[in-house]
């Protein structure tokens, strides 16, 4: 597994690096950081890094097309290319994650309100 | 730790600190005022002093390669926790270049607090096998007979590098000299430049 | 050779270009806190720096890199400080909980941290106690320009075991280019809370193989305990 993680974070150069920041990656929001794990804990398990590296690059350039792109996000188009992956290779299907996507919207902003005195953020 | 915002991450912090407060274990002032004193008080100046020392007096270079904790303590006047500090001369035949590669041990007593550079996977894993290209990423380029030597602190011992004196300095003070050493001189990473 | 830890970078390829950039210092105040706590916590001997530096490498090499540097630091601050009885886990779920201001204090904030049956306070561990004046049973073994062996050392349990003689110097030649003082050996620290006195040595390390492109004129000095070293014919 570690070597997974090495030839993944090895990838410093061209539209596929990873934000970094004085030789750390960086994350904005902690689901960057889950992503990011996802996609090494399934690379090698369910698809190979090189291959989901070319998705990312057509995904990229898929969004830098759209007329429609809003603000530049690198871990939204790296979640953009798993989703498209694992629904192609019929492993989730587009019906459940929608679902799934709404039941953890609303776990998320119970959780929310406990860490922040209360308040609804 | 995995996967949790600042404002979690500062909170937990908050936590320990203030049980820790309580147990009596440790004290408020303790705690800023170790930091404060690397980020303020030491910076990579006491090094450059040492150095600039060095060049100008023969016998304390001795001294200074003999044992560096004890010639280190006559320039900072003491306080120098009691780890060896190992002096590396770099000549025109070799040059020195220091590193931790598992995990980030630096001479933080004389230097202050490390670069990020230093405490990163790229440096830490490629100048044990590319010193030379590592080199001159940072813009030095030696000559291919120069021999270069790199140490990695994986003790206690902390290394120190002591830089070549640059030509054309003739003349200048102790204290014109240790404006010129850098950082990066002392960790082998940079040359000093007159 | 066992699989080197997350930490064991020495020679391991892939990490790009090196990032040379102005300092940042501290991103955040939590960040100057987690040090200074950290450095209060050793000098107040709650656990000892050898095990401070080893509880980091049982991490997983993907929360590794995911984790910033000081996010390690806090990590294995917490791990120290409750594995050596200082602090439990759930009375920091509690404060912080307390700090953040929730008004259901049974609600804890960390995904996945061990429910509170297992938080019942450890057995506070003897601290290794360091002598004041470090002497080894017997006189250095080596000498300056002697030739020698590094050991492969084998670490079964990444966290509890641990040792200070990087992969890349493992089983390979080399000669004595310095002695060093006694030190305390780091492995037997962080087993079993035994402080060893053992002569250590700065070991020039020999052979091409440690360099990408074979120079001859480039070697590494790694430190090393006297139990890394063997004699080479």
């Amino acid at each position: 597994m570690s070597y997974a993680t090495d030839r993944v974070i090895a990838d410093v150069t061209g539209p596929t690096a990873m934000p970094r920041k004085n030789g750390e990656l960086v994350f904005g929001a902690p689901w960057e950081s889950r992503a990011f794990g996802m996609v090494v804990a399934l690379a090698d398990e369910v698809f190979e890094w090189a291959e989901f590296r070319a998705e990312l690059i057509s995904e990229i350039a898929r969004w830098e097309a759209a007329d429609d792109a809003g603000e530049w996000s690198y871990y939204e188009r790296w979640l953009s290319t798993l989703e498209a992956m694992l629904i192609r290779r019929g492993l989730i299907s587009r019906v459940r994650l929608r679902a799934r996507i709404v039941e953890v919207g609303d776990t998320q902003a119970h959780e929310h309100v406990h860490l922040h005195s209360g308040r609804k953020s | 730790m995995l996967g949790k915002d600042q404002t979690y991450l500062a909170l937990r912090t908050k936590a320990i600190e203030s049980l820790l407060i309580e147990t009596g274990l440790i004290t408020e002032e303790s705690v800023d005022s170790i930091v404060r004193t690397y980020e303020q008080d030491i910076g990579p100046m006491r090094g450059a002093e040492v150095v600039a020392r060095a060049w100008t007096d023969p016998e304390y270079k001795a001294r200074l390669l003999e044992n560096g904790v004890d010639a280190v303590n006559e320039v900072t006047g003491g306080g120098i926790d009691p780890k060896e500090i190992v002096v590396v001369e770099n000549t025109d035949s070799v040059h020195n270049i220091v590193v931790c590669t598992l995990c980030s041990c630096y001479p933080w007593d004389v230097l202050g607090l490390p670069p990020s550079w230093y405490k990163a996977p790229a440096y830490r894993s490629r100048v044990v096998c590319e010193p030379r290209a590592v080199l001159r990423e940072f813009g030095v380029v030696l000559d291919p007979k120069v021999e270069i030597r790199v140490w990695d602190s994986s003790s206690e011992v902390r290394y120190l590098v002591l830089p070549q004196r640059p030509v054309g300095t003739d003349g200048k003070s102790v204290g014109e000299l240790a404006e010129l050493v850098c950082r990066d001189a002392l960790i082998g990473a940079g040359l000093v430049k007159a | 050779m066992s699989v080197p830890g997350p930490h064991d970078v020495g020679g391991r390829g892939g990490y790009g270009p090196i990032l040379i950039e102005p300092d940042d210092g501290f991103r955040a105040e939590w960040e100057r806190k987690v040090v200074g706590l950290t450095y209060s916590s050793l000098e107040a001997e709650l656990f000892p720096a050898d095990r401070w530096r080893a509880r980091q490498e049982e991490l997983h090499p993907l929360a590794y890199v995911r984790m910033s540097y000081y996010e390690r630091w806090l990590y294995t601050l917490e791990r120290n400080l409750v594995l050596h009885g200082v602090l439990t886990e759930q009375e920091i779920d509690v404060r912080l909980q307390e700090i953040a201001g929730a008004s259901d204090a049974g609600c804890s904030s960390s995904d996945g941290s061990p429910d509170g049956s297992a938080n019942a306070a450890p057995e506070r561990l003897p601290r290794a106690i360091r002598p004041p004046v470090l002497e080894a049973p017997l006189p250095p073994r080596f000498a300056f320009g002697d030739h020698v062996r590094t050991r492969v050392i084998a670490i079964e349990q990444l966290g509890d075991e641990h040792t200070r003689l990087p992969h890349y110097a493992q089983g390979k030649l080399g000669i004595i280019a310095r002695v060093l003082p006694v030190q305390g050996l780091p492995d037997a620290v962080v087993k079993c809370m035994e402080f060893r006195p053992e002569h250590t040595y700065s070991v020039q390390l020999l052979g091409s193989d440690l360099s990408v492109d074979g120079d001859p004129n480039a070697s590494v000095c790694v430190d090393a305990w006297e139990s890394y070293l063997e004699p080479a014919e």
